[in-house]
């Protein structure tokens, strides 16, 4: 299984969709150039289309010109780079599992998902891989709006301050070993709770390099961005 | 007698221009001397290139013969029927003499129609056929598009077998049936197909990153650095053109290279250990032991690369590699 703690090293650096910030998102490009940007790995999102696993974000009308995952996983192959594969098709667990094993990645490789079925089925079919839980979903768009809207700010305080006790039951309904959170909904408690449990802690999306010390403090074991450029010293 | 004589030759030659009725020729022909009537109807059961004619008077198996004879070819093209009728391309039978010839035969006979082929006329028309069905082989291309490389596909032509066709067509006519005839075409390949292309390198020179695709696929991405302003990259569409393990390095006519030596092969040479030159004259991708200048507009107009890197990329193009210079 893939170590995803950081112990006493800095926290890993992750690409989000490749390095969707400086080439088209979930693309070979960018994620060839999270790995050139030295990330240690590389999040992208698996959709199911028929028989076809293919790598974007929202689901696909046609795999046309979409990258799939096995080509995606072909590409990092020979990297060495860690893979973050976050599946967002239902009832794929079968196929992306037998797809890791065909490129002998299940070792280097976190599955994560909003849905905890999915990962259920995943410690079924491949108890080896390891299961991150995303939380929280973001079905409303809620991260993605300006900081200041009152009402995102309350449910993202309120988050905040409850996770810390609800984060074990969380993690363990869904056999997950690791916690993918929103950065915002994330302190010191929960980071803590989530190392007594054993399972390291990813952040999720961080562009700005100015939150970068913090995170460091707290102690998250990784940090997904866009911009892997944030990351230079 | 001696007018008698001319008077026939003068019947006999308006029977011909007229195409007078065999029985009128017939009795014309007997001169007078003898009395045999001709018979007026073809014997039972006589057919002529399978047309029945037996018990037909003249006009009759005359009209059959021809009717049968002038019946179209079918020629079949995937999703068309060509019809021919045989005058189109200069087919002409000899009706006349063979219903005359019926005329004579005992019942029973099977007689066969003799055909006059064109050889002129039906190759214009297959000619014709040709130019609208055969098809040329398409190459693929390769295309920057969104600054990806782009290979469209190749398509096989196609070029119509006339002289199959003409078999078909005169076998047909030969023996006055007409099935369907299939024409058939020979494929053209194209020279030039989607599996032909090798790497293609796209380097972007304002974000100074080198792309390295497998035909369509992309493969690899390595920061560079490119022209500095005064001496920017060119942009455009270019190919590799030498490869040159640790090269030496010759100070090129330009004002900033005034009075530097040439610098041999080793550790401090500013073209690394590879060189891959471009069709761009005096431009080139290169390792350099200015590894702090990678990801900026630093050089003099040539691509350089960490030499771990430019190593690796020497072994995966060769001479003739399409590098596409754009300027995001």
């Amino acid at each position: 299984m893939i170590e995803l703690a950081r112990h006493d090293g800095r926290p890993l650096r992750i690409g989000h969709r490749g390095a969707a910030a400086l080439a088209p998102e979930n693309s070979l490009e960018a994620i060839g150039l999270a790995v050139e940007l030295g990330c240690d790995l590389v999040e992208f999102d698996v959709h199911a289309l028929g028989e076809a696993l293919v790598v974007a974000h929202d689901r696909p009308v046609s795999p046309d010109g979409l990258p799939t995952l096995d080509e995606v996983l072909e590409l990092l192959g020979p990297t060495g780079v860690g893979v973050h594969l976050d599946l967002k098709a239902q009832r794929a667990e079968q196929p992306v599992t037998g797809a890791l094993r065909r490129h002998g990645l299940v070792e280097r490789t976190i599955v994560s998902s909003f849905r905890r079925p999915t990962l259920s089925a995943l410690h079924q079919v491949e108890p080896a891989v390891r299961l991150g839980r995303t939380y929280p979903q973001d079905r409303t768009g809620l991260t993605k709006r300006p900081l200041f809207q009152p009402p995102a700010r309350a449910i993202v305080r309120v988050l905040r301050q409850a996770l810390p006790r609800y984060i074990g039951s969380l993690l363990a309904r869904s056999k997950a070993t690791t916690a993918v959170l929103y950065w915002e909904v994330v302190g010191e408690e929960v980071v803590a709770r989530c190392h007594a449990l054993g399972a390291p802690v990813l952040v999720w999306t961080v562009d700005d390099a100015a939150l970068l010390p913090w995170l460091d403090e707290i102690g998250v074991d990784g940090v997904i961005t866009n911009d892997p450029r944030i990351f230079r010293d | 007698m001696k007018r008698v004589g001319l008077l026939i030759l003068f019947v006999l030659g308006l029977a011909a221009a007229g195409g007078l009725s065999a029985g009128v020729v017939a009795a014309t022909t007997t001169t007078g001397t003898t009395t045999t009537t001709a018979p007026a109807t073809i014997a039972s059961g006589v057919t002529i290139s399978g047309v029945a004619v037996g018990d037909l008077t003249y006009d009759e198996a005359f009209t059959a013969v021809t009717e049968s004879f002038a019946r179209p070819v079918t020629l079949v093209v995937p999703r068309h029927r060509l019809v021919v009728e045989p005058a189109k391309i200069g087919a002409m039978a000899y009706v006349r003499a063979s219903v005359n010839r019926a005329l004579t035969v005992p019942a029973g006979t099977a007689l066969k129609l003799r055909v006059i082929l064109n050889r002129k006329g039906t190759q214009r028309y297959l000619d014709a056929v040709a130019k609208r069905f055969d098809r040329e082989a398409v190459d693929s291309e390769l295309l920057l598009r969104n600054q990806r490389p782009v290979i469209t596909k190749e398509q096989t032509g196609r070029t119509l077998r006339q002289l199959r066709a003409m078999n078909g067509i005169f076998t047909a006519l030969v023996t006055n049936t007409r099935p369907e005839v299939a024409l058939q075409f020979s494929e053209l390949k194209p020279s030039v197909t989607r599996g032909s292309f090798g790497p293609v390198i796209v380097i972007r020179r304002g974000s100074n990153r080198l792309y390295l695709y497998k035909g369509m696929r992309f493969q690899r991405v390595f920061g560079v650095a490119t022209g500095q302003s005064a001496y920017p990259t060119p942009l455009g569409s270019w190919h590799v053109v030498v490869k040159w393990r640790n090269p030496w390095w010759y100070p090129p006519n330009a004002p900033w290279a005034k009075g530097e030596k040439p610098v041999p092969p080793g550790p401090g040479n500013p073209l690394g250990t590879r060189w891959m030159g471009l069709s761009a004259s005096g431009v080139g991708i290169h390792g350099t032991p200015d590894d702090t200048s990678i990801g900026y507009s630093a050089s003099h107009g040539c691509i350089r690369m960490h030499i771990p890197d430019a190593e690796w990329l020497f072994n995966h193009v060769a001479v003739g590699t399409q590098v596409f210079i754009v300027s995001a």
